[in-house]
């Protein structure tokens, strides 16, 4: 992936993210505007939705950076990690 | 990926010993005693706790003396030529008022004569990782030592000190294990020790970092997991069992599943019976667990957390291979 900051960029890493969070989740299909919490990922697990965010966006994650929090939607966890992956000014 | 050092295997852990005072409770007591509500209740069934040990007016000195007492009646060890003594805690009363020292009245009770004796602590239940590391690193340094003691102790005074926001069914527990240079059975391999002292205020902390703590735990205990694996001499299917703390058993499956081993990987069969015995927990797992004894060619990988940010974790191998 050599930028993510188009829209159609956007979008696949959205869909990939929907994709593979339903995966560990063993769901067929999971709502991007769905907090976390209702998905169900928690503390217990939500290591794996951030090992999953350092495949999909193809850099390592700061996780210390990222707000994440039961209320936290897949669509804004995308907006976060393509901010994070954009280079500083 | 760093080998592990000569310098790295000098130190296993010869034996180890602890106590659990009188009999079991319930964990119907701990939440009655607690007047813990439903969500509490709930919650920690889910984490499998069921009984827990209580001192019952014992103090961690005598739990500690307990300990020491149960390995020397072993007759293996010369009192005479253990030359360190770490005492490690995490509650804050499990150690007496300064200017005592209690790891130096164990080690005239028992005859540790000339030992150098300290306490390590801050690191919560990760102190015990902090205590393997500064005793592997005396023994490299000075000759003279061949055996040391790591002794552990903690009680909870009162179920009025148990912390609102605690969410672990603690007992009450003294431990000590006898390390020794180039000891029979195992050496210690890597260990990693991470700390994330934002969270130095341990349960004292606002909502928005308890957040950032449920959110940073369970990574921080992979990050910890990976590099000590990284760095071990042995091939990853060799290290045969996961060694965590006795709490949380929802909180290992995931861990293991990250790690891609199976689900008998993690040893949490002492959370149940034993409850969380703080830093004496690693003894009690090793014991329990048969793990003094690593198979041929193998090994296990042992894991502290500390809710003050601090992670920990060594391999124990098997000696064969060296």
């Amino acid at each position: 992936m050599d930028t993510l900051n188009t829209p159609d960029k956007d979008a696949a890493t959205l869909t990939m993210l929907s994709k593979e969070v339903a995966r560990i989740l063993n769901v067929t299909k999971v709502e991007v505007d769905t907090g976390l919490g209702e998905l169900g990922i928690d503390s217990l697990n939500v290591v794996e939705l951030i090992l999953l965010c350092e495949q999909v966006y193809r850099n390592p994650v700061n996780p210390e950076a990222l707000a994440i929090d039961q209320y936290t939607t897949l669509r804004e966890l995308d907006r976060q990690m393509i901010a994070a992956a954009l280079p500083s000014a | 990926m760093f080998p592990v050092s000569a310098h790295e295997r000098i130190v296993g852990i010869e034996d180890a010993a602890y106590v659990l005072p009188g009999e079991p409770h319930t964990l119907d007591e701990w939440l009655s005693a607690r007047k813990a509500n439903d969500a509490l209740s709930e919650r920690l069934r889910a984490d499998g706790y069921r009984y827990y040990y209580h001192a019952d007016g014992l103090t961690a000195a005598d739990l500690a003396r307990q300990a020491v007492r149960v390995l020397l009646d072993r007759g293996a060890l010369e009192p005479a030529s253990v030359g360190l003594v770490l005492y490690t805690h995490v509650l804050p009363a499990s150690i007496p008022a300064p200017p005592e020292s209690l790891p130096a009245r164990l080690a005239v009770e028992f005859g540790f004569r000339g030992a150098a004796c300290f306490t390590v602590s801050q690191l919560h239940c990760s102190s015990l990782i902090a205590c393997l590391t500064i005793v592997r690193d005396m023994m490299a340094s000075n000759p003279g030592i061949e055996n040391a003691l790591i002794v552990s102790s903690d009680v909870v005074l009162s179920p009025e000190l148990t912390h609102r926001n605690q969410r672990n069914v603690v007992s009450d527990a003294g431990a000590v294990m006898w390390l020794r240079r180039n000891a029979r059975r195992n050496f210690i391999g890597p260990i990693e020790l991470q700390s994330l002292t934002e969270f130095h205020d341990g349960y004292n902390i606002s909502d928005a970092m308890n957040n950032k703590f449920n959110q940073l735990v369970q990574l921080s205990t992979v990050r910890v997991l990976q590099r000590t694996l990284e760095r071990c001499s042995l091939p990853k299917e060799k290290i045969t069992r996961f060694v965590p703390p006795n709490f949380s058993s929802r909180a290992w499956p995931v861990i293991v599943r990250v790690l891609g081993r199976e689900p008998g990987f993690v040893f949490d069969e002492n959370i149940a019976p034993k409850a969380h015995a703080l830093c004496s927990d690693v003894a009690i797992n090793l014991v329990d667990g048969g793990f003094l004894d690593p198979g041929p060619g193998t090994g296990v990988v042992v894991h502290t957390r500390g809710r003050s940010g601090a992670y920990g974790a060594f391999t124990l191998q098997s000696r064969e291979l060296q």
